[in-house]
């Protein structure tokens, strides 16, 4: 009796409290709530991830310029961190927009590049070259996280839960792709191939040692032989980490052989789709450079003036592994890559003739 | 009978209201395991390796990265032809680390 009493009284208790969480969850807006709670509370361990790769990246770039004797070290990252924005150029117009894109980002980058020369006097080209991808490479997380910090607080402002369970289902694929930017702070100031440097690399196969000729700010070309043919063969300079500008370097180059060129091959690190090997090489028409326009217009131009068909030879990778050390697939991939410009050369052009090669990339840690 | 029929219901819904309260815990613990995981394979140990080659191509050699190399670096005479080595290849390796394992050798 007293058994089933205390056992009466538990179930009771339970199936009140079972029929309060129903009602609760069922006549109110509880869940919602929870859901908003959630979300926030989700938002913001998240955020604190990318806060605290923010500061590492930071403090990472800050001990590499003390250990270089960079003096006021603090004001310097800070005013990068929140300077050298560019505005894109009017497009309800496009006439000349090329070229006035291609202005506004010379400006900046001018601007840039001086600010840190005057910083660092006394730093080589090459050095300050590391220093200036890193710096961009920390203002660039920095700015990611910044948008993200604005959307997360104005969703917790206005109670907006759609605006936090966006950032809640995106955060974790952003934070996993920016995880690779704070570990190639170090390796641009290192001076580490990255997967990016395929291009180059594909370049120097091509060249060796030979000497490199200044044709534009950065950029560098090489003339070799190859069974007959004269190969001009352009790349950023290295082993600094510099894109270059190869768009203009190829319209120099043409100039210079009055527009006589036979084939323009560009070698080029390509994003692969995933479940795509890294380090697969495929070979397609077209310029094979990842820029925002006045650097692949260029070429495009130039092949139309010269009526020379345009090659792109790609080497396939990941998003992470484009600015991580290079990794074993990659280095696979560019041999791949050489053979078949090689291939290329040979086989769709007649001796005699002159062939233009571009390895696009960052040539951080190629000379 | 009806004793028991009460057992079963109270052991039921106790059962419930247990398995809510755990799946709350462990909900919320997993936001902190979460980053855990995520540094942890990150910071999975990196080896930078430098191969050289003799220009005459009768050497190579591979070593661990030094701060200043970079791919076409001179580095030194080959112990073979004395000619110049010079850097070709760098690239990044994931350094093992040891794990037990459990595989049943099927061989």
């Amino acid at each position: 009796m007293t058994n089933m009493q205390v056992g009466g009284d538990w179930n009771t208790i339970l199936t009140a409290l079972l029929w309060l969480v129903f009602m609760l969850y069922m006549l109110s807006d509880l869940p919602q709530k929870t859901q908003f709670m959630r979300y926030e509370k989700g938002v913001a361990v998240r955020l604190g991830v990318l806060e605290g790769l923010v500061k590492e990246s930071i403090s990472k770039v800050k001990s590499y310029l003390v250990k270089l004797g960079v003096s006021s070290v603090d004001a310097l990252v800070n005013s990068t961190l929140e300077n050298y924005f560019a505005i894109e150029p009017v497009s309800i117009e496009p006439t000349d927009i090329i070229k006035r894109l291609d202005h506004i980002i010379t400006v900046n980058e001018d601007k840039f590049k001086g600010d840190l020369r005057k910083a660092m006097p006394n730093i080589g080209r090459h050095m300050l070259n590391n220093i200036a991808v890193s710096l961009a490479v920390t203002s660039a997380l920095y700015t990611v996280y910044k948008i993200l910090r604005h959307y997360y607080l104005l969703g917790k402002k206005y109670e907006n839960w759609i605006l936090l369970m966006q950032l809640y289902i995106a955060l974790p694929q952003i934070v996993r792709e920016l995880l690779p930017y704070v570990r190639a702070v170090e390796t641009f100031a290192k001076g580490i191939p990255i997967g990016d440097s395929a291009g180059p690399m594909v370049a120097f196969k091509l060249v060796g040692l030979s000497p490199r000729i200044d044709i534009e700010e950065d950029t560098v070309y090489s003339v070799v032989e190859l069974e007959g043919r004269k190969v001009y063969v352009i790349k950023a300079k290295g082993p600094g980490a510099t894109v270059g500008k190869p768009g203009k370097a190829v319209a120099k180059i043409a100039e210079m052989l009055s527009y006589n060129i036979s084939r323009i091959i560009t070698v080029d690190a390509a994003l692969k789709l995933e479940g795509e090997p890294t380090g697969l090489v495929a070979e397609g028409s077209g310029a094979a450079i990842g820029d925002v326009g006045p650097e692949k217009i260029e070429i495009e131009r130039v092949a139309v003036r010269c009526g020379a068909p345009l090659d792109a030879v790609i080497v396939k990778m990941s998003n992470e592994e484009a600015i991580k050390p290079m990794v074993k697939e990659i280095v696979e991939g560019v041999e791949k890559a050489y053979q078949m410009v090689l291939e290329i050369i040979r086989n769709r052009t007649k001796p005699g003739d002159n062939v233009v090669v571009v390895g696009i990339g960052n040539t951080v840690g190629v000379y | 009978m009806m004793l028991m029929q009460s057992d079963i219901i109270t052991v039921l819904l106790i059962a419930i209201v247990i398995g809510l309260l755990a799946y709350l815990i462990k909900s919320s613990l997993d936001y902190s395991k979460e980053r855990k995981e995520i540094m942890e394979k990150e910071s999975r140990p990196v080896k930078i390796i430098a191969v050289a080659s003799c220009q005459q191509n009768d050497y190579t050699m591979e070593r661990e990265f030094r701060e200043g190399d970079f791919i076409g670096k001179i580095d030194g005479a080959c112990p073979k032809c004395g000619s110049q080595m010079i850097i070709i290849k760098i690239y990044s390796l994931y350094m093992e680390t040891p794990q037990k394992s459990f595989k049943l050798q099927l061989r």
